[in-house]
């Protein structure tokens, strides 16, 4: 899950990355209103967390242009301002989620994955396919009643194909959810990651749940 | 009203005083009269008897006696003739005079007989003639005696009855001025009470959430007008300064929420798994920087509410401006070398003695140039000019910086008014530095002028007043 967090404050912005980072998103962050439209649009951010004191403009102002160009992802507004005014106004304009500062890290944790959560039809927690089942709470893994023991990348890659779970997805795809920024897409650390996260899931099991399509990426189903 | 009570009593008091003034003056000249009438009977009966006595025994020592009483008597009857007013009274004088010389006459004749050895006829005379004149005169006194009773009696009566008329005819209409007044006061009273009770449900009903309120100053007297009409213009003030304090401390609410969020989110953060000393180290650190923070944000509005409540308990003292810039320049060179920043200056040679704070005016030049660094990029200038207009002081600081928009011109000392520069390094600001320097310009009775526009730099002049000796 890609997060992009628009946030000036640099110490703010560091602690937010990083908790997010440990909890298995991949995150990017726009210090000003410009580089975050900027960002939004080269990208595609399953959620934003949005600030609204910003340097050059307000949240209020990015959140209306984010969604006057069509980006639909989740915006959660997250400011020290909590005026019930400003809420409304937020929601109003597009917001999905608003929290005021300071706030505890778990309730943000918490309404991320709530927001993130009613995308899909299914509201479960746990991802299942086949005897395979991702608890996105807990992080745990398990197959056949084995627990398997994935690293943060591989947790998140595995979560991204449960998640489009029998359709296809490219390394486009892949490389745009599960990585930040910082990501080269023109190596083959997706092939990598995709073929650590086969050992680990699909050696001593039976039955193969990741296919590779040629030339156009991969699919996980039955 | 109490005046208008106190002036009738007054009024009263005197003019019953008069009339028993005049009241009294006619009883004295009556009983003058009476007292006349009743010496002259006196004096007329001592006179018959001492003249008997004289023919009984020849001592001379009666006819003294009877000198004297005449003497007495014609004295008694001047003072009758002028205590007499009432023509009836005039005419018994006039008969008493007649009667008396005849008396007299009589009495005189009586004497010169009885000494002449002619004793049987001056007895006759005495006893017969003198005695029957003796008896009309006495008449006449008693006459005279009982009309001046009388008279005392009626003008008695009537004085009673003219005080009396006098009391009501000053009493009456007393009480009805003292009532229309009384009335008038009342219903005046209570017309002021009315739309003084008005202002005050008003005023009354006033809290923090309805400071918008005012006083109706429709349908009121002039001088009630101008009382409601100051009262909403306090309010006014009131509302000013609320909405002041409570953006202020709106604002102060935010900036300190930030570096408190940080700390709470950095905290979790840290303790959400075991981690490595490093990361903790880290944690603490940033930490520390964020609590430094709310200390300066803390240290900054005691220190401008000093200089907005309690001004008085900084010191000042006058000094040569000119070696005080100097040194402030010197310090200068060291915030733009680290970025490159060329500072330039033109200072007069000659003194300039200002009166202040040093400290506090050397903080008001540091927050002016820490601003012209943050705004203009490496590469730039920032330029700082001392000169002289007749008696006042005046120090530019200009730079090449990324300048202020025409919308942001008029808020840049407000406090709290936060304008980066889209860089994420710059985020220290906590946006009471200008608002810090004017303060403290205004405490040294200057102020501070900013021209810009964007893209063209900025140029900030602090004006200051020159010390007079």
């Amino acid at each position: 899950m890609r997060i992009l967090l628009v946030e000036d404050q640099k110490n703010m912005a560091s602690f937010i990355k990083r908790g997010l980072e440990e909890e298995r998103y991949a995150v990017d962050v726009a210090p000003n209103g410009e580089k975050a439209l900027f960002l939004a649009e080269i990208n595609t951010y399953d959620l934003i967390i949005l600030d609204i004191m910003l340097p050059d403009t307000n949240g209020f102002s990015v959140c209306k242009d984010l969604r006057d160009s069509k980006i639909d992802a989740f915006i959660l507004m997250l400011t020290a301002r909590d005026d019930v005014k400003d809420k409304i106004l937020g929601l109003k304009i597009g917001a999905d989620d608003y929290l005021t500062k300071p706030f505890d890290f778990d309730e943000l944790l918490a309404r991320i994955a709530a927001l993130l959560r009613r995308r899909r039809p299914d509201k479960s927690p746990v991802l299942k396919i086949a005897d395979l089942e991702l608890n996105q709470l807990t992080h745990k893994v398990v197959r056949e009643n084995q627990e398997i023991s994935l690293t943060a990348k591989e947790y998140s890659l595995l979560e991204y194909l449960m998640l489009n779970a029998n359709q296809v997805v490219t390394r486009t795809h892949i490389s745009e959810h599960v990585w930040n920024e910082g990501f080269d897409s023109l190596t083959n650390v997706i092939d990598v990651f995709i073929n650590r996260l086969r050992n680990k899931i699909e050696r001593g099991f039976e039955k193969k749940l990741i296919h590779s399509l040629r030339g156009t990426g991969y699919m996980l189903k039955e | 009203m109490v005046f208008l009570c106190a002036f009738t009593v007054f009024l009263a008091f005197v003019t019953t005083r008069n009339m028993q003034r005049v009241f009294l003056n006619t009883m004295r000249d009556n009983v003058s009269s009476l007292k006349a009438a009743e010496e002259l009977e006196l004096a007329l009966l001592s006179q018959k008897g001492f003249l008997a006595n004289y023919f009984l025994d020849q001592d001379p020592v009666w006819i003294e006696n009877l000198e004297e009483k005449k003497s007495t008597f014609e004295s008694w009857l001047s003072k009758a003739t002028d205590a007499a007013l009432t023509p009836p009274e005039k005419d018994i004088i006039e008969d008493i005079k007649i009667l008396y010389r005849t008396y007299e006459g009589e009495r005189y004749r009586a004497k010169q007989l009885y000494d002449s050895g002619n004793i049987s006829e001056a007895k006759n005379i005495l006893l017969k003639d003198m005695w029957e004149a003796f008896e009309a005169l006495y008449q006449k006194c008693e006459d005279y005696l009982r009309i001046n009773e009388s008279i005392i009696e009626k003008s008695e009566v009537s004085l009673q009855k003219k005080v009396v008329v006098m009391m009501i005819l000053i009493t009456l209409p007393a009480l009805v001025i003292i009532g229309l007044v009384g009335s008038m006061f009342f219903l005046l009273t209570k017309r002021i009470l009315a739309t003084v009770e008005g202002i005050a449900v008003t005023t009354r009903n006033i809290n923090l959430k309805s400071l918008g309120d005012r006083v109706d100053t429709e349908n009121l007297e002039q001088e009630m007008e101008y009382l409601a009409k100051s009262i909403n213009i306090m309010l006014e003030r009131l509302e000013r300064s609320f909405e002041y304090i409570k953006e202020f401390s709106s604002s102060i609410g935010h900036e300190l929420k930030s570096p408190l969020a940080i700390i709470k989110g950095e905290s979790e953060v840290a303790l959400r798994k075991e981690r490595k000393a490093e990361d903790y180290r880290r944690a603490l650190r940033v930490n520390i920087e964020e609590a430094n923070r709310m200390i300066r944000i803390v240290e900054d509005l005691v220190f401008l509410a000093k200089l907005d409540y309690n001004p008085e308990n900084i010191q000042k003292e006058s000094f040569d401006f000119i070696p005080f810039f100097a040194d402030i320049e010197k310090r200068a060179q060291t915030l733009v070398t680290q970025k490159e920043i060329n500072l330039t200056s033109s200072v007069p040679e000659m003194s300039i003695t200002i009166e202040g704070n040093k400290l506090h005016l050397s903080r008001l030049f540091f927050n002016l140039i820490q601003n012209a660094v943050k705004f203009t990029p490496s590469g730039g200038s920032i330029n700082l000019s001392v000169h002289q207009e007749r008696d006042v002081l005046k120090v530019t600081i200009s730079d090449t910086g990324t300048g202020i928009s025409e919308e942001d011109l008029p808020r840049v000392f407000q406090r709290f008014f936060h304008k980066e520069k889209a860089q994420p390094e710059s985020s220290d600001s906590i946006g009471l530095g200008l608002s810090i320097a004017m303060s403290i310009a205004e405490f040294h009775n200057g102020n501070i002028e900013v021209k810009s526009s964007p893209g063209e730099g900025a140029i900030f002049t602090v004006c200051l007043p020159i010390y007079q000796a």
